[in-house]
This record gives C-alpha cells, sequence and structure tokens, in this order.
C-alpha cells in the first residue's frame, strides 16, 4: 500500500513539473524578429502587388531572392501557364486562329474580338490571360489580312 | 379575414426572428473569397512566397487556390487530398493532413473560429481561466490518443481567436498560431492575418498568411467556387 502511495504520488509530483501552467505570455512572440525574417519576401511581395504584370525575367533582375524562393527553379512556367483557357487551348493561339480565319474569310475580322471576349469572361477577367488573348488576336488580325492581300493581289 | 391577419401577422414575427436569430448565431454566410499570400522561413533560411487568390464555399467543402506567383496553377484541397491543377489538368495530388472542416475558411463561416472546432474534434475542454484581457482555455486530447497528441491551449480576445499553442505529450510547445487584425464584413469576423511559429529543436519556423480583399458571400466566380476537379 506504501509503495502504491509513493509511486501515485511519484507520478502526480513527475506530471505537476512537466505540466504547462497557462498563460498569457504563453501567446507573446518577438513581432520585430517576425518583420527582420520576412524584410527581403515583403519587399518583394509589395513590388509583385504593384507591378503584376512584371516579368520573371525582369523580376530575377531585381530581386536575386527570387532566385531562393521555391517554385522559381520553373521560372518559364510563371506566367506562361494557362490558367483556364477555353477548352483547353491556349489563350494566344484560341484568338489567334480566330482572328486569322475571321479577318480572311470576313472583312472587319469580328472573330478576333469575340474570342478575346470568351477568353476575358472564361478566365474570370484575368488580366494575364486576356493580355495574351489581344496579342493572339492582333498578331492573327495581321496574318489573316497579310494572307488576303496576297491572294487577292495573285 | 381577422384570422388571416393574424396568421400574416405571426408567420412574419417567425420568418423574421427566424432570419434574425440566424444572422445573430453567424450561420448565414456561406462562401468566401479574398486574395491572399503566404511568407514562409525556416531556421535554415529556406523561404517561400505564394500570391493568389482563395475562394471557399461551405457546401462545396473545397479549398480554391488559384495561384499567380510564383506559378500560375490551381490548388484544390477536397477532404484530404491536394490537386495541383495547371492547363486544366492534374499534375500532382498530394494528402494533405489538415481537413477542410477544421479551416480557418469554414470555421470563419460557421461561426467555430473562436474554438477553432475543438469542441468538435474529440478534444476535451479541461481549464478555463482569464489572464492579462485573454480568455485561455486548455483542451486534452481523447484518451486513446494522448500517446501521440499534446493538450491543445487556446486564447480568444473580445470572443476572437487571439492564439492557440500546440503541445506534445511532454508538454513542450511544438507551434503557435496567432490571429491579428480582424476584419468585420456585415457581421463576418475574419482575422487578416494568421502568424505560425513552429518549433523545431528549438528553433523557429515562420509562416505568415495574409488576407486581403476579402468578399463573403460573393455571387461572381461561380466556376471557382465550385471548382470542377478535371478528371485527365
Amino acid at each position: 500500500m506504501i509503495k502504491f502511495l509513493i509511486v501515485l504520488f511519484l507520478a502526480l509530483y513527475i506530471n505537476s513539473i512537466q505540466a504547462i501552467d497557462i498563460n498569457a505570455d504563453l501567446f507573446s512572440y518577438d513581432e520585430k524578429k517576425v518583420e527582420s525574417e520576412f524584410a527581403e519576401l515583403s519587399k518583394l511581395e509589395n513590388f509583385i502587388n504593384e507591378n503584376p504584370l512584371v516579368s520573371a525575367e525582369e523580376l530575377l533582375d531585381l530581386f536575386p531572392i527570387a532566385k531562393e524562393i521555391t517554385g522559381l527553379p520553373q521560372v518559364p512556367l510563371y506566367k506562361n501557364t494557362e490558367l483556364l483557357a477555353p477548352g483547353k487551348f491556349p489563350s494566344f493561339l484560341f484568338t489567334f486562329i480566330f482572328s486569322t480565319i475571321g479577318t480572311y474569310f470576313i472583312y472587319g475580322a469580328v472573330a478576333g474580338p469575340i474570342a478575346v471576349g470568351i477568353v476575358y469572361f472564361s478566365t474570370h477577367k484575368d488580366r494575364i490571360e486576356t493580355k495574351k488573348a489581344i496579342w493572339g488576336c492582333v498578331t492573327g488580325t495581321l496574318i489573316g489580312a497579310g494572307i488576303k492581300l496576297v491572294v487577292v493581289n495573285l | 379575414m381577422f384570422l388571416l391577419t393574424k396568421i400574416s401577422i405571426l408567420t412574419f414575427i417567425v420568418v423574421f426572428f427566424t432570419f434574425f436569430s440566424s444572422k445573430m448565431n453567424g450561420q448565414q454566410f456561406h462562401r468566401i473569397k479574398s486574395d491572399y499570400s503566404i511568407k514562409y522561413k525556416d531556421s535554415q533560411g529556406n523561404q517561400i512566397l505564394q500570391m493568389g487568390v482563395v475562394f471557399y464555399d461551405i457546401n462545396s467543402k473545397k479549398i480554391v487556390m488559384k495561384t499567380g506567383f510564383p506559378v500560375r496553377e490551381i490548388l484544390v484541397q477536397k477532404d484530404t487530398t491536394i490537386y495541383q491543377i495547371r492547363n486544366g489538368q492534374i499534375l500532382a495530388s498530394t494528402r494533405s493532413y489538415a481537413l477542410v472542416d477544421f479551416s480557418i475558411y469554414h470555421l470563419a463561416l460557421t461561426g467555430e473560429l473562436n474554438n477553432f472546432g475543438l469542441d468538435k474534434s474529440g478534444y476535451t475542454l479541461d481549464t478555463v481561466k482569464r489572464d492579462k484581457g485573454l480568455i485561455l482555455t486548455t483542451w486534452s486530447p481523447p484518451k486513446d490518443a494522448k500517446d501521440f497528441l499534446g493538450r491543445i491551449l487556446v486564447s480568444t480576445k473580445e470572443k476572437q481567436l487571439f492564439g492557440i499553442v500546440f503541445l506534445d505529450p511532454k508538454e513542450k510547445i511544438i507551434a503557435k498560431h496567432l490571429f491579428r487584425d480582424y476584419t468585420n464584413i456585415d457581421g463576418f469576423e475574419f482575422p487578416t492575418e494568421v502568424l505560425i511559429i513552429t518549433y523545431s529543436d528549438d528553433k523557429e519556423n515562420f509562416n505568415l498568411t495574409k488576407f486581403s480583399k476579402i468578399i463573403v458571400d460573393g455571387t461572381d466566380n461561380e466556376e471557382f467556387y465550385n471548382y470542377k476537379i478535371p478528371s485527365n
């Protein structure tokens, strides 16, 4: 019985040593340390927020830390990835095809701008995809018009 | 006629109070959209920055993250699986140990963030005390999990979740979660910053998530709230 009580006492004593007494200080942290740890990342974050269309190359020139950030070894993918292209078509190609064919067959080439509109809405007004779509439309229109001009003058 | 008027008035009162009480209980919100950034730095100097937009709908129970940096892709967590989607196809899927039901989005929308959903997790409330303006509670894991799960300490300030301290079974602090700078959007309260400090070998790793441009119960972007995971 005495042995049991000694063991019980020791167990309770050990438990009382281990148990953390909850107090408000447990929820404190060093704010200045947190800020200094994230100083570089915060600068990069602010820059991207202010320049959402910055190219990956420009970013790497300005922020050498960008190379070290996980994910950035895949830099060619940055902003070259299609997000939600219609029918899984890349946005550039989608509008390029529409505007080339549209300009060749229809004077006024409305197909290109319509395709840009489709990309704009299907990607939920994504600026980068829309920009790619506009470039696809412009390139397609020029090529379509060029082909038409050559064919007409032959 | 008098009876009809009485019934109409009664119906109005019932409907009004049902609506009002549901508002008071914080149960009326069902989806959230927010810009986010995640900054991470570990004790070895490894750094991560991820930026994008997150969508969560309480009915679809999918956390959809449309990332814009460093790679444009969509990350979807459904149940315990995270899908990485690029160009409309699944690139990879990984297992998550965090459940969607215990995500900050789900808990905030259901009004359960103040105790981090611990009352429904199998943990039991041990003690409650007040210290320096904080209400402090301790939670013990289920008996059969005490060998590998430690206690959880929760603090609230003005009925908002302030912090969580996770202990291992030997009562050593393994992580702190701090919820800062709450915003209130039509009664929906949400922290705009979540700081997570994890401890490994007595060294600190920092993770700071910031939320901005928060929209509650938005009607746009339906495709993201109910994102269809490609079948490849």
